[in-house]
């Protein structure tokens, strides 16, 4: 096995909505709001799964988008981060 | 190779805790209605039966190891027989299934239960059981917040996206599953629903609704299962068993089951689910054309679609027609789901393979009532489970 980069851009295969709270062991803030959840084919041809931090109803298969790292909740002082995805 | 009958089923009806159906019965009490159900049909005396293949649960009985076998013989008569726990996920019941089926018809035994029962928990399935970083199902939910029903959304947006499937298109096979449940005495659900009112049920996962998603149920299934030389000394009318497969997802899968994977240079899909399908055409010389009926695993109505297609009962992208024009109901051309499927009863998990297989077995007996196939002669059951499981039975008269 060798070592590879993968850039950031991709385009999302499909999405969904998580429109309930899920149960454990999701990690969520509270008030749970709904938000989008995208598989995207990355250029490199890594198939990766993340959440989107734009709204649901903007985003569409096909779409062009590009990895960012963002807040998936908090707890006590503590910040967790994730890989998420931004619409380009 | 022995060839293998089907002598006789037992269900307990599906229901939910606190209900009137099944109230607080535990999982030892749905699974003893079951069993004793299928001896009596089969004609069959408990010390007649020579091992046990059962489904085990995580969820529920067992003592906390999936030993649910040990159970059943604990609470009818432990008469010293071997019993052999199958673990799949969801596909454990048609795993058990498969397991009893090779056992006799390798000529181990003569004489088998097979059996699988659920007392659920309440609300969505927790998938993942452990908190294992080694465990990509756990990774998924705790570092993406990637919930069960979304995976399931996210193949039916795909589809929308690929055929131009509507909304409309998915909650008319609610509609259709649920008209077949009436009159079913062992679903859960026996009332039809209208379009407009799975339309104007709440997205779990959008686009899926809540009507369009099987909710968790409680219930048994048994069935007792035997050589030809042993079905010839009972008076039951055997159903034959063409085939029993198991299969597990191969690399190309590509479905987001985990954090990532390769881009695929072909579809994505189950691959687990149409090799266990195509192992059991296989192995039973029979092809999609000669199936009378299939009883899939409809998770979510999203299934009734994809998976004819991706099995060869029909052509890519034909299904939304079919299911329009009647096709896919009990009377027509390519029946699927005639019992009203996950969406009517709930899933059960580990009893669904069991399930099935009473419910095949009713169909090709003639014994279906009002959600009679038409002549049923050759019955395809298929299951699917966490882990990248998928069984596959092909009974017939």
């Amino acid at each position: 096995m060798e070592p590879c980069e993968f850039g950031g851009r991709g385009t999302v295969w499909s999405y969904s909505v998580a429109d309930f709270p899920p149960p454990s062991p999701h990690r969520y803030d509270e008030p749970f709001k709904p938000y989008a959840i995208a598989v995207v084919d990355l250029d490199d041809g890594l198939r990766l799964v993340g959440q989107m931090v734009d709204p649901p109803e903007a985003l569409s298969v096909a779409a062009r988008v590009e990895l960012v790292i963002d807040a998936l909740h908090h707890e006590q002082d503590k910040t967790f981060t994730t890989w998420k995805f931004k619409l380009v | 190779m022995q060839e293998v009958a089907v002598l006789g089923v037992g269900l307990h009806r599906f229901g939910k805790t606190g209900d009137a159906i099944v109230g607080n019965k535990s999982v030892t009490e749905l699974c003893r209605h079951a069993v004793d159900m299928a001896l009596a049909d089969a004609g069959v005396a408990w010390r007649q039966v020579e091992a046990v293949a059962a489904a085990s649960s995580r969820f529920s009985g067992g003592k906390g190891w999936g030993l649910n076998g040990n159970d059943v013989v604990e609470d009818i008569g432990s008469t010293g027989i071997p019993v052999y726990n199958m673990s799949a996920g969801c596909a454990a019941g048609g795993n058990a299934f498969n397991v009893g089926y090779s056992m006799v018809a390798g000529g181990l035994y003569d004489m088998v239960l097979v059996v699988g029962g659920e007392v659920m928990p309440k609300g969505m399935i927790q998938t993942s059981g452990i908190e294992d970083p080694n465990d990509r199902e756990f990774l998924r939910q705790r570092c993406i917040g990637f919930p069960g029903p979304s995976f399931w959304a996210t193949l039916a947006r795909r589809r929308m996206h690929d055929y131009g499937t509507t909304e409309e298109q998915f909650a008319q096979i609610t509609v259709k599953a649920r008209r077949c449940a009436v009159g079913n005495p062992y679903a859960r659900f026996q009332k039809e629903v209208s379009l407009q009112e799975v339309l104007a049920s709440p997205y779990v996962s959008n686009p899926l609704r809540l009507f369009e998603i099987c909710p968790v149920s409680n219930g048994a299934a048994a069935a007792i299962i035997c050589s030809k030389a042993k079905a010839r000394e009972f008076k039951r009318k055997p159903v034959w068993v063409a085939s029993s497969a198991v299969a597990t997802m191969t690399f190309e899968d590509s479905l987001p089951r985990g954090l990532a994977g390769p881009v695929p240079s072909g579809p994505s899909l189950h691959t687990e689910a149409r090799a266990a399908v195509s192992r059991a055409f296989e192995r039973a010389g029979i092809g999609p054309k000669d199936v009378s009926f299939t009883e899939l695993q409809d998770n979510t109505c999203y299934y009734e679609l994809a998976f004819p297609e991706e099995w060869g009962l029909c052509q890519p992208g034909e299904a939304e027609r079919l299911v329009a024009a009647g096709e896919t109901a009990p009377t027509g051309r390519m029946p699927i789901n005639p019992s009203g499927g996950f969406v009517s009863f709930g899933e059960a998990t580990t009893a669904m393979g069991v399930f099935q297989i009473a419910e095949l077995t009713w169909q090709l007996r003639g014994e279906s009532g009002a959600r009679q196939v038409p002549d049923a002669k050759v019955g395809l059951a298929q299951t699917l489970g966490l882990g990248g499981n998928a069984t596959a039975a092909i009974l017939k008269r």
